[in-house]
């Protein structure tokens, strides 16, 4: 008998389309409460996207609130309501990339950047941790780092939006505008580049 | 696995099932759907890369101020030609262009313009997207270049970024004008 596929990722909290397709349509026609909806939906896994992509809780939330804003402002030009969450990734993709330019043009001009830690945004915005627990954070961002950096551009991307973000295929193709089946390839790619190299074979071979 | 029923799923296989089972060759998926010893190997797989997103997302701070839209900002209206078809608006438009030149200088369409071409800024934004997104880069394109230079640099790119670096500059933030001002 056949098993039921399982599912490659269980969407956390209120993420199914049927509980923000229906304000995306009344957004998209103007209806501003519709969209104070949205963001109440989605301003937390818009805020985290953006955080894994810069690494700054401050910067994070300032990119967040652009991201509402712009999204606020061109909804209107939303031509499919189901497609809103690609959409705002995509803005925020946008944003966190002009955010990048910017930073870098500016490190262009101030010759001493000043140098902060990863855990700056303690007592800023994230919510206090001990040292072990900053410890265990800058180990894993360690990680990760080191994990990404086997990656090219767009299998990063495609990589974090799927399973950081937790994106499904069709959505991630929305995001990046690339088809179906080259989302799935640079996936492909990506899984098999880390599995290769890491631990993740080793674990499912011993088994 | 090259013979049906023959042989457990090699380490392609098994990514194939976690990317989308869908995708595998019928007989690898009757394999997969009847060993437990794959099924589990493709679990341990996927639940690796599910955890190592779990413990990404448990690592972001909170949002500490809620997203607020300030009273003042403005929607951008949309187009009276926009539930149209990209290229029926665009050919629309095009013409509408073409009949205005005509009209505007007693000649034919201005060179260069027309249902292909276009006009930039009043076809580009809104009508040929299928989703659109503000382009609102705040950067003069000379840096925008030198941007991505110093980006490409870089041994791999602005993802570089997914995870935070010791580094990285501070106040460095965009403040978005207004944004908070609700
Ligand atoms: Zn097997």
């Amino acid at each position: 008998m056949k098993q039921e596929p399982q599912p490659t990722i269980t969407p956390e909290r209120g993420r199914e389309a049927s509980a923000w397709i229906a304000p995306a349509a009344l957004a998209v026609r103007g209806d501003d409460k519709a969209f104070a909806r949205l963001v109440e939906i989605f301003q937390e896994e818009i805020h985290r996207m953006v955080y894994f992509r810069t690494g700054s809780a401050m910067d994070a939330e300032d990119i967040t609130q652009e991201v509402f804003l712009k999204a606020f402002r061109h909804i209107g030009r939303l031509k499919d309501p189901r497609h809103l969450r690609g959409w705002l990734y995509r803005i925020a993709l946008n944003s966190v990339r002009d955010h990048h330019r910017r930073r870098r043009v500016r490190m262009l001009f101030e010759k001493s950047a000043r140098r902060r830690r990863e855990e700056a945004p303690v007592g800023q915005g994230a919510p206090a941790a001990g040292v072990e627990q900053i410890l265990l954070r800058r180990e894993f961002w360690d990680r990760i780092r080191g994990l990404m950096d086997r990656l090219s551009r767009l299998e990063k991307e495609v990589f974090m939006l799927r399973f950081f973000d937790e994106l499904k295929i069709r959505e991630i193709s929305i995001v990046l505008k690339r088809s179906e089946s080259t989302v799935k390839t640079h996936l492909h790619r990506a899984i098999k580049k880390l599995a290769g190299e890491h631990e993740l074979f080793e674990r499912t071979e011993g088994s | 696995m090259t013979k049906k029923g023959s042989y457990h799923l090699n380490q392609d296989d098994l990514v194939t099932a976690v990317v989308d089972e869908e995708d595998l060759a019928e007989e690898v998926r009757g394999h997969l759907a009847t060993c437990s010893a794959c099924r589990k190997r493709k679990e341990i797989l996927e639940g690796t890369l599910t955890s190592l997103g779990h413990t990404a997302r448990a690592y972001v701070p909170a949002l500490t101020k809620t997203v607020r839209i300030p009273v003042g900002a403005g929607r951008r209206a949309r187009s009276f030609l926009f539930p149209l078809r990209p290229a029926v608006a665009t050919a629309l438009g095009g013409l509408a262009v073409a009949v205005f030149g005509w009209w505007l200088l007693g000649t034919g369409p201005f060179p260069g313009t027309g249902p292909d071409h276009g006009t930039p800024g009043i076809w580009e934004d809104a009508l040929t997207e299928e989703v659109a997104w503000p382009a609102e880069d705040p950067l003069p394109a000379v840096y925008r270049d030198m941007a991505d230079i110093l980006t490409e640099e870089r041994s791999s790119g602005f993802m570089d970024f997914v995870a935070p670096l010791p580094e990285e500059g501070q106040g460095i933030s965009e403040q978005g004008g207004g944004i908070r001002s609700c």
